[in-house]
């Protein structure tokens, strides 16, 4: 089973990822921070989990890594200079999502509702 | 009996007779019963209107129920009928809801003609509303299409390895190995063009553009590639459309045997069923063809540098393929049989020749391989491709040409061959390509078999016109699909399809080639108004200078109606001009009509309205001034 990795920030993302080798496929979930009583502020975040957790459990690669990456709280999200929002190799412009770094592959949203769609995901190329 | 009584009854009798006819879907219900809720929750789902009262809220409810049961001696409600014919209670209509019963009784009766063999192969019910064989261009468009009508669809697809073991995702032959990689090429040998036209623009003389890196570019073509079919997949799966990564063959009418990587089989039926397979390179049939030689199934994913490459072919898929790799700076030759483009206007076709040939990519005429050997393994190895020459003399030569890569592009195959349709009762034969015959997309043998795309011969096709097209598969899929599942009418027209070949000069074409157009209408009954012109962005480039006088155009006009039947143009971005003139020719655009448009100064396209001179008049073509 693959390590499950969790994260907060933008720093903290990049020299993360510099740690794991070419053969890894890494797959990164972009969520609104958990605020003290342990729930996400964004509530698209909160419905994903659920199904997000299934098709990790059931369908993550043998060689996948799945890393959380925390973006912030509301403000932080919403503010336009974001760097998740304005670095070329992220630029997300919605949350929850989840990418495939390295590819263009990307789910958002609606999309993460749906088990079946994640695991599309993961399937090898 | 009392007679007031006789009468009462009478009178229920023809009260239950009355809601019976004037209600297609009629049922007899009490509101306290969940069978009856469950069967009108059951019709609601599919979207079918009933009429329902409820007989424990009637004076009159006691007295129906016994009309009912002296009608159809059932005792129990819910007692439904549907077009006044008796179906029963909840458990039986659901039945008859699920084989397609209730959809065919309210739904009006079909054409005989066609439908004669259905009493022999229809089933009682179905897995699917309709199955789709193919995941390409026209096979998603259609199961799209015909899922937005609330349909239960699946599609199936399943890609065949090349000889040398290339494999590809979802999307079909367009966006893995075909329309999208080719042009994205075609832009990487176009780009090295403008490199060399840079200097006498003023730029600096960019030499690294002479260096092109083989893997940069697939690298990035196949990540853009493999966006789409994930694209395409989690499309389907939004849409509700069933995906089967899995080879289907029929088993039986209405029945396939579907295989998935794995070798697992299953079987699934389909009311009514599309074959969308498209098609594949064909080899030779030569000693070394399938061991050393590749195709454009193999060609876009190249993990090497194909180095110097030997095209064996004359397709539009040769040329294109030619025509960008040596406008990346490989050596390219190119080993024509006969005629450049069959099915294309001939003297378009031989423009393009002589434009590659003015460019440096070399041909062999009249020349057949014959053998194909590899001298030294690698990435890219050595090979050597014997061939039989048969020169102006008429001497026939046989000789060999060593080289890196050798590309067969010598025409395609349907893929219907391994379908196993010999068990629906049908017949492929060889000589048409294995394409499947139809009439407006249905099968002329088998009343509930359709097919769209590469993998057809359509009795409504123009003949010899270049029909194997992304957009010609979408629509007609897209059609199909409306006119099977709504009440739709609208046909697919083969007329007048716009197509470009994306040779390094690119060409365009409307409707009649030249020789279909005298063959068809006469040459005293048809006009030809042509013109040369050079590209203004040409003008100033010194590279250019032996080829910028290539550029032409012509019209083809039916004298009778002064209507354009036949656009052509040979010019730089062709495929960009001649899409806007199509719209014009579906409406049957009058030569007055082009010559009235203004043009826009200066671009290419602006010649196509503002030609004067025939063919007929001996008149020069060449573009005067401006």
């Amino acid at each position: 089973m693959a390590s499950n990795v969790s994260i907060e920030g933008f720093d903290q993302l990049k020299s993360t990822l510099e740690k794991y080798d070419k053969d890894k496929r890494i797959f990164v979930l972009f969520s609104g921070s958990k605020g003290k009583d342990g729930h996400s502020w964004c509530p698209d975040c909160v419905a994903a989990e659920k199904p997000i957790e299934e098709a990790v459990k059931s369908s993550l690669p043998s060689n996948g890594v799945f890393i959380e990456c925390f973006v912030g709280d509301r403000a932080s999200w919403k503010d336009t200079n974001c760097p998740f929002r304005t670095d070329s190799q992220t630029r997300l412009t919605d949350i929850p999502t989840l990418v495939e770094w390295g590819t263009p592959k990307r789910l958002v949203e609606r999309e993460l509702l749906d088990t079946e769609t994640i695991k599309i995901l993961f399937e090898e190329d | 009996m009392p007679p007031t009584k006789d009468v009462d009854k009478n009178a229920t009798d023809h009260l239950v007779e009355k809601y019976i006819e004037e209600n297609d879907v009629m049922i007899f219900s009490k509101t306290w019963c969940p069978y009856c809720t469950k069967i009108k929750n059951a019709l609601k789902s599919a979207k079918i209107e009933f009429y329902s009262i409820e007989l424990d809220k009637m004076a009159e409810g006691d007295d129906i129920q016994e009309a009912l049961i002296k009608k159809t001696e059932q005792e129990t409600v819910p007692n439904i009928f549907i077009k006044q014919q008796h179906i029963g209670g909840c458990d039986k209509t659901l039945a008859a809801l699920k084989s397609g019963r209730v959809a065919a009784l309210l739904s009006p009766p079909e054409p005989e003609a066609k439908h004669q063999k259905l009493e022999d192969d229809a089933l009682d019910s179905y897995d699917y509303d309709l199955i789709v064989i193919g995941g390409g261009s026209g096979g998603l468009a259609c199961s799209k299409e015909a899922q937005s009508f609330g349909k239960k669809v699946c599609v199936l697809d399943f890609v065949k390895p090349t000889p040398i073991g290339t494999t590809w995702g979802l999307g079909g032959t367009c966006v893995n190995v075909g329309c999208i990689p080719k042009k994205l090429m075609h832009q990487a040998a176009l780009i090295g063009e403008y490199a060399q036209d840079a200097t006498d623009y003023g730029w600096a003389q960019l030499e690294q553009a002479r260096q092109h890196n083989w893997s940069k570019m697939i690298e990035s073509i196949q990540m853009y590639i493999r966006s789409l079919n994930f694209k395409y997949r989690v499309d389907l799966r939004s849409k509700g459309v069933v995906y089967e990564n899995s080879y289907g063959e029929f088993v039986s009418p209405h029945r396939l045997k579907i295989t998935d990587k794995k070798g697992q089989s299953k079987e699934i039926t389909g009311e009514k069923i599309v074959v969308a397979v498209g098609g594949r390179p064909k080899y030779p049939d030569i000693e070394g063809d399938k061991q050393y030689g590749i195709t454009s199934d193999d060609l876009f994913s190249l993990k090497y540098d194909p180095g110097k490459t030997i095209v064996v072919g004359a397709s539009y898929v040769a040329l294109e393929c030619a025509g960008f790799l040596h406008g990346i700076g490989r050596e390219v030759q190119v080993f024509v049989r006969s005629i450049l483009l069959r099915g294309f206007d001939q003297q378009m076709a031989s423009k393009i020749g002589d434009y590659m040939s003015a460019i440096g990519i070399k041909f062999s005429h009249q020349t057949v391989p014959i053998r194909l050997e590899c001298l030294e393994e690698g990435k890219p190895g050595k090979l050597r491709l014997h061939y039989r020459q048969t020169l102006e003399s008429g001497e026939v030569k046989e000789s060999y040409e060593d080289c890196n890569t050798v590309l067969f592009a010598i025409g395609r195959e349907a893929c219907t061959n391994e379908l196993h349709m010999d068990k629906i009762g049908f017949d492929l034969k060889k000589a048409n390509g294995y394409k499947i015959k139809t009439r407006e997309e249905q099968s002329t043998q088998i009343p509930w078999l359709y097919a769209i795309g590469d993998c057809i011969d359509d009795e409504t096709m123009p003949p010899g016109q270049p029909l194997e097209l992304t957009p010609v598969a979408i629509q007609a899929g897209q059609l199909l699909a409306r006119r099977l599942f709504s009440d739709s009418s609208l046909k697919m027209n083969y007329y007048n399809v716009a197509t470009t070949v994306f040779t390094p000069i690119e060409y365009g074409a409307i409707g009649y080639s030249e020789e279909d157009a005298l063959s068809k209408f006469g040459e005293e009954n048809i006009d030809i108004f042509h013109s040369e012109f050079v590209p203004l962005e040409w003008s100033i480039c010194h590279h250019r200078e032996q080829v910028k006088n290539m550029s032409y155009c012509k019209l083809i006009v039916e004298k009778k109606t002064d209507r354009v039947i036949g656009f052509h143009v040979l010019a730089p971005n062709a495929g960009e001009i001649t899409q806007g003139y199509a719209v014009g020719m579906r409406l049957g655009a009058t030569k007055a009509d082009f010559d009235m448009t203004v043009g826009i100064h200066p671009t290419c396209s602006e010649n196509i309205t503002t030609l004067s001179v025939t063919k007929s008049s001996g008149e020069s073509a060449t573009q005067e001034g401006c």
